[in-house]
């Protein structure tokens, strides 16, 4: 008995020996698919041998190949195989023939799938986790479509309900391995709006799908205010503003209810950061774009040099001024431009504003004037840095109005007003607006703000009463400049001007006296000596509010102030035949008929013109003119006087005639008949 | 029987004709010889012993003077009359001859035309009628002025129609009270916008505001005021505020506190915010009008919270100022010699809490010459880089250097030349110093009443300074700078051409002109074209860009102070190498005024109004038509 069981646990243990001989790496253990796993054995005969792996692949060659050295196999399937290494039969063999090792290789491969709850007409995503040709894997919906030769992820819409296996098979889509199996449920339609991604930001695109509509083409509505548009269920979209938006779908043309989807639409984080904000020509500049969506950008660098590029920039301005960069995403695909400023310090005719003021010549955004008033210009204020050339528009009422082009210096305040005639126009009554543009430097960016200006649906011009338009009045005889009260008017000014411009052009260097008496003036002996005299003076009234900005004007009066004080004398009376006539004291007692006056007059200022009227008892008699008379000079005549009256009465006039005529000299005769 | 009538008929016509002329006529036909300032006059004489008498009249008169005709040495009669003193251009003259017997014959009457080429002046005389006086009427308490003004649209196909009305509207209340030395004012207006700009304008808007109160040389003042100084200190300073001065003949106060902006929607009354005003003091005294002395402090804090300002500096505004500064009169006020020193401490910032502030100083002193027809001015000003005023957003700091002006006024001709040498930038650590010269000479003239021309011509050249070591010379920048002008005025119409060129050298040629007319065709048609042209080279390139434009604005009187239909209309043409725009407007409105039927109580009006617009841009065109109705009225 103790022999049997010896020669049992022999046997059991030469059996075991035999067994034992195919040795494994990893030698415990979980092997995955895919994975290496080495076979060797620890007896050899140097005989032909070959390894069975057990899943149909064979290792074939002298048995010192497997000897104490781990030859590696792949397992494409899991599942547990018996590797079988044969030795050819051998005369003397000190090995086994046969050796045999039990391998269990594991499945770490699977699919995922997105959303988990598909419906019909959903756009399924299925993705290949641990693939080993993860370029190159057959897919089998389960729905009689195959996809071959695709990557790990792929996107799948099913027609029906239903439940519905997935295969997807790795090592190049070999369809004789195992697949890695997926069962999905795929509910019935469902109407659905899908977005991607699901919270974007401004400007980043989404794609916006229609589920499950029975219409490929459905009216969109955005909820972003961007018009009403038919597409198909398959949209594109990008919002230019942050926030919360309802998008709403319906099937274009048929009666269905409206399929709304809220996104919320997150703020823009793209930025531009400049390495410095100011720097010299030739200095290098960094420009960074931060959070920025796509791999390439599309830089303009506001020196017309556009280029596409990466996120980080560096470049080099060859001239000074104010450049404004900017970089569209997606390289170019995004229309959201974002910018940042870099001044280039250097001298170039390219002018800087830094402070500019617009408002209307009351100092104020507002004003309100009759129609037809001359009484308003909008003025604009510039702070510059550098000297070069300015150029702009006014804008009236949305209308280029006016056109400016203006040198500016550095260091100087330009101030640019609208013109003066004509001026804003003042026709129709209500409100105008006025703004202005500029063109130029190119570079500033500038909005001014909107005046505003109210014309009264009446005009509101002061009547002048006295003196007269055209007055001519002797320099003795001080005017009393007195007009008419003109509605809204608090306080008067009266302008005198030796020609018509300053008062027409309201020319700031004109000195405007305030009138104490209200609707009169009374000038002072110093306001009246200071008028020019026998020239034509031109005069002015305007109304004021109590800010004193002009709310009326007259028109532009014209007057003369003429000294008087022309001197007619008489040298010599006489007979037709030349024979004096003794007179005294302005009396002549005389028989001849007619007479013959010989006399002169003298003037103490220059003259274009005098006049001298001769009267015999208030009928004319003669008329004589005097051109270009000087000062004090004596200019004679001579002029016949019938004497057949009783008495007569000589009257000479000296006219200054100036249109209208003045007297500014009279003499008297008497005449007697003897 | 005819015979007799015949005999009748010719009797009467014989005797009308001889009935002209009292004296049986002579038949003398007479030699005229023209001369210089001389009408020579002669008769060869029937009769030996004949007295003749030459009667002559020239235009505008019914009597004849009377001269005796000479006889010379060859027998002849003759007369020689000066025509310097004659009025007007003809003459009619007789010769009247009177024989031994005592008997008269007459010559018959004959015309000499154009005896001078020389204008007489018509001979009028003014009209000496009496004006109407004005009666004093009853005076409200206050007086009240309103306007209103409604649109609304009947039809809009514009992209961005808008607002469907207007309705705008200003009330203005006010009450002016002079009474010897006193003197009240209270005068505020206030508007009532819509449609209006939220962010910048409010529904009812304060536009104006004054109380003041004077007496004598002392004026308290609360509402819009103007505060004027000097430039480094306050210059134009008009803002809602509070102001009290005294300005005697020896001795001067100006004390003010105003917001540092200016308010333009309903913002109070004019109370400053605590970090948006401006308080300031002065005093000062006068010796005669010889000397003025002037110091003053002023404080103040700002945010640039302006609806009429842009601005990219820096917010957040606050600094102090001291400032002293004289005037002397010499020579009868033709010299004056003036000065000014300042000290600042002043600081911006983007936020409040950065603010920092940093003193530094300015000056200026100069003369000006004024005598008869010649004016020289010069000034040396040297301002520090970190001096500033809160009262002054247009300061131009860190420059120094000399200005100069010659001026030559004679009557109605003035030529002025200036000189300009300044540095600038002198402590800015970003910027390199620039150095600046420019000269320049321009003259204006009126022609008579009517005609005015003018020119312009300058040349400035900016560098950096060579001492600073950073640029060499040839960086200079040169601006060459031309214009000229012509422009005639006459009553309501008035034309103007404007010529110029500016020429940054190496950089930009611009070329500008614009003619503006305005016309007026009696009370029946107001005509206002303007037509300006642009065109700007940029040297580098050669590229160019041009623009046109046409702005009409117009009146045309159907029934004067009832109906009239304005017209404007204006186009642009924008041309450059890299596009081409273009846009146009016209608008056209019917306007009924009804002021005279309400005997100008209360003025309403009624308008109907279209405009028209549209644009190009490349390829692409817009077009709309508004249409709209508005009513006015106003008392």
């Amino acid at each position: 008995m103790k022999k049997i069981i010896f020669l049992v646990l022999v046997v059991i243990c030469a059996m075991l020996s035999l067994i034992a001989t195919i040795i494994t790496n990893p030698s415990s253990g979980t092997v995955y698919v895919g994975q290496n796993i080495g076979a060797q054995i620890n007896c050899i005969d140097y005989c032909p041998s070959t390894m069975f792996w057990g899943d149909g692949t064979t290792t074939s060659g002298s048995d010192d190949f497997f000897y104490l050295t781990f030859r590696y196999h792949i397992y494409r399937n899991p599942g547990t195989f018996t590797m079988h290494f044969r030795r050819s039969p051998f005369t003397t063999p000190s090995c086994l023939v046969d050796e045999y090792k039990s391998v269990t290789i594991l499945e770490n491969r699977s699919i995922t799938v997105s959303p988990a709850q598909p419906s019909v007409g959903l756009p399924i995503t299925f993705t290949a986790i641990n693939f080993k040709t993860p370029t190159d894997i057959t897919w089998d919906m389960g729905d009689g479509t195959t996809y071959t030769h695709r990557g790990t992820t792929i996107t799948h819409t099913y027609a029906t309900d239903g439940s519905y296996r997935i295969r997807a098979f790795d090592w190049n889509g070999d369809t004789k391995t195992t697949p890695v199996s997926l069962t999905l449920k795929v509910a019935p339609v469902l109407r659905v709006i899908t977005c991607s991604p699901e919270m974007p930001r401004v400007d980043q695109p989404v794609d916006i799908r229609a589920v499950g509509f029975k219409s490929d083409s459905i009216d969109w509505n955005f909820g972003d205010g961007s018009p009403l548009q038919t597409y198909s269920t398959l949209v594109s979209h990008r919002y230019q503003n942050p926030g919360t938006f309802i998008i709403t779908a319906k099937e274009h043309g048929m009666e269905a209810a409206l399929e709304s989807k809220a996104i919320i639409v997150l703020p823009e984080n793209r930025s531009l950061v400049l390495s410095i904000p100011e720097l010299r020509m030739d200095e290098p500049l960094t420009v960074t774009a931060l959070n920025f969506r796509g791999q390439l950008i599309l830089w303009d660098f506001g020196d017309g040099t556009v280029v596409s590029g990466p996120a980080t920039m560096t470049h080099i301005y060859k001239l000074p001024g104010n450049y404004l960069i900017i970089a569209r995403d997606e390289n170019g695909a995004s229309e959201k431009k974002i910018q940042a400023s870099v001044k280039i310090l250097g001298i170039n005719d390219q002018v800087n504003l830094e402070i500019a003021e617009i408002t209307l010549d009351n100092g104020k955004y507002y004003k309100v004037v009759p129609k037809k008033s001359k009484n308003i210009r909008a003025i604009l204020k510039m702070k510059m840095r550098g000297t070069g050339i300015v150029s702009g528009y006014w804008i009236v009422n949305n209308q280029p109005f006016e056109f400016f082009n203006e040198t500016v210096y550095q260091g100087q305040i330009k101030t640019i007003l609208t013109r003066e005639i004509p001026g804003l126009p003042v026709f129709d009554p209500g409100m105008h607006t006025i703004t202005v543009q500029l063109t130029r430097p190119e570079s500033e960016t500038v909005v001014f703000p909107t005046l505003r200006y109210f014309v009264l649906p009446y005009e509101n011009e002061i009547t002048t009463l006295t003196p007269r338009d055209g007055a001519i009045i002797k320099e003795d005889e001080m005017a009393n400049f007195s007009w008419q009260n003109v509605l809204g008017g608090s306080y008067y000014q009266i302008a005198f001007a030796n020609s018509l411009f300053p008062l027409l052009r309201d020319d700031p260097s004109e000195k405007w006296l305030d009138c104490p008496g209200g609707l009169n003036f009374i000038p002072d002996a110093e306001t009246w000596s200071a008028i020019q005299r026998n020239k034509w003076t031109y005069w002015k009234v305007r109304g004021l509010d109590s800010n004193k900005n002009v709310l009326a004007a007259s028109s532009v009066q014209e007057m003369k102030i003429i000294i008087p004080g022309a001197a007619v004398g008489i040298q010599k009376i006489s007979d037709m035949d030349g024979n004096s006539i003794e007179f005294v004291n302005g009396i002549t007692v005389s028989r001849a008929d007619p007479l013959l006056l010989h006399g002169y007059l003298t003037y103490p200022a220059e003259a274009e013109y005098l006049i001298l009227q001769v009267y015999a008892n208030e009928n004319k008699i003669d008329q004589l003119l005097f051109r270009d008379v000087k000062k004090e000079e004596k200019r004679f005549f001579e002029t016949s006087v019938p004497n057949s009256e009783k008495e007569s009465r000589i009257l000479f006039q000296v006219l200054k005639s100036s249109s209208p005529s003045l007297i500014i000299g009279i003499l008297e005769l008497h005449l007697k008949k003897d | 029987m005819i015979k007799k009538i015949s005999f009748v008929f010719s009797f009467c016509l014989f005797s009308i004709l001889l009935s002209g002329q009292k004296f049986p006529s002579a038949n003398y036909l007479p030699l005229v010889e023209k001369q210089n300032n001389h009408i020579n006059i002669s008769i060869k004489p029937l009769k030996a012993r004949a007295i003749f008498f030459l009667h002559y009249r020239t235009d505008g008169m019914k009597n004849f003077q009377i001269r005796k005709m000479h006889v010379n040495s060859s027998g002849v009669v003759c007369h020689q009359i000066s025509t310097e003193n004659l009025y007007g251009k003809n003459m009619e003259y007789f010769i009247v001859e009177k024989a031994e017997n005592g008997t008269e014959s007459i010559s018959l009457t004959h015309t000499i035309s154009s005896f001078t080429k020389k204008e007489s002046p018509e001979i009028y005389f003014q009209d000496t009628a009496a004006p109407p006086v004005q009666s004093r009427k009853w005076e409200a308490p206050v007086n009240v002025n309103a306007s209103l003004s409604t649109s609304t649209k009947i039809s809009d196909n514009s992209e961005y129609p808008g607002q469907n009305y207007t309705a705008n509207g200003n009330l203005r209340i006010f009450r002016n009270i002079s009474k010897n030395d006193y003197q009240f004012d209270f005068d505020t207006s206030f508007a009532h916008i819509d449609p209006r700009n939220q962010d910048t304008e409010s529904l009812i808007n304060l536009s104006s505001m004054m109380i003041r109160l004077k007496k004598g040389e002392m004026q308290l003042e609360v509402g819009d005021v103007s505060v004027n100084e000097t430039e480094f200190t306050t210059s134009y300073l008009n803002r809602r505020g509070l102001r009290f001065e005294l300005n005697g003949k020896t001795l001067y106060l100006n004390s003010f506190y105003t917001n540092s902006q200016q308010k333009t929607g309903f913002d109070g009354y004019g109370v400053p915010a605590a970090n948006a005003g401006i308080f300031g003091a002065t005093a000062g005294f006068n010796l005669k009008s010889i000397l003025k002395v002037r110091g003053m402090f002023m404080t103040g804090k700002d945010t640039l919270d302006s609806k009429t300002v842009y601005s990219n500096e820096n917010p957040f505004r606050a600094g102090d100022i001291f400032s002293l500064w004289g005037e002397m009169n010499m020579f009868k006020s033709r010299l004056q010699v003036s000065g000014e020193i300042s000290s600042s401490n002043y600081g911006s910032a983007q936020e409040n809490d950065e603010l920092q502030k940093e003193s530094d100083t300015a000056w200026k002193a100069g003369i000006k010459y004024n005598y008869g027809i010649l004016s020289f001015s010069t000034d040396y000003e040297e301002i520090g880089g970190l001096f500033n005023s809160i009262a002054n957003l247009f300061l131009q700091n860190d420059r120094e250097g000399l200005n100069s002006n010659i001026g030559l006024n004679i009557k109605t001709f003035s030529w002025n030349i200036s000189y300009l040498d300044k540095k600038n930038y002198i402590q800015n650590p970003l910027q390199d110093m620039l150095h600046q010269k420019r000269v320049g000479t321009s003259f204006n003239w009126g022609l008579g009443s009517h005609f005015r021309i003018g020119g312009e011509a300058s040349r400035d050249n900016l560098d950096y300074d060579s001492s600073t070591g950073l640029q060499t010379s040839s960086s200079d920048m040169s601006t060459n700078n031309y214009t000229a002008s012509i422009g005639y005025m006459a009553g309501s119409n008035g034309i103007n051409l404007n010529l110029g060129k500016t020429e940054s050298i190496n950089f930009t040629s611009n070329l500008n002109a614009a003619l503006a007319l305005n016309l007026r065709f009696g009370q029946f048609m107001t005509l206002n074209p303007t037509l300006s042209y642009q065109s700007n080279e940029n040297l580098a390139d050669g590229s160019t860009s041009t623009i046109y434009n046409f702005y009409l604005n117009s009146e045309i009187t159907f029934i004067p102070q009832y109906f009239t239909l304005t017209l404007s209309a204006s186009y642009m043409n924008n041309e450059s190498e890299f596009n081409k725009s273009s846009n146009w407007t016209a608008g056209a409105n019917l306007n009924f005024f009804m002021a005279q039927i309400f005997n100008n109580k209360v003025r309403p009006s009624l308008s109907i109004k279209s405009q028209f617009q549209g644009a190009k841009y490349g390829n692409i065109e817009s077009n709309s038509a508004i249409f709209s109705l508005q009513a006015d009225i106003s008392f």
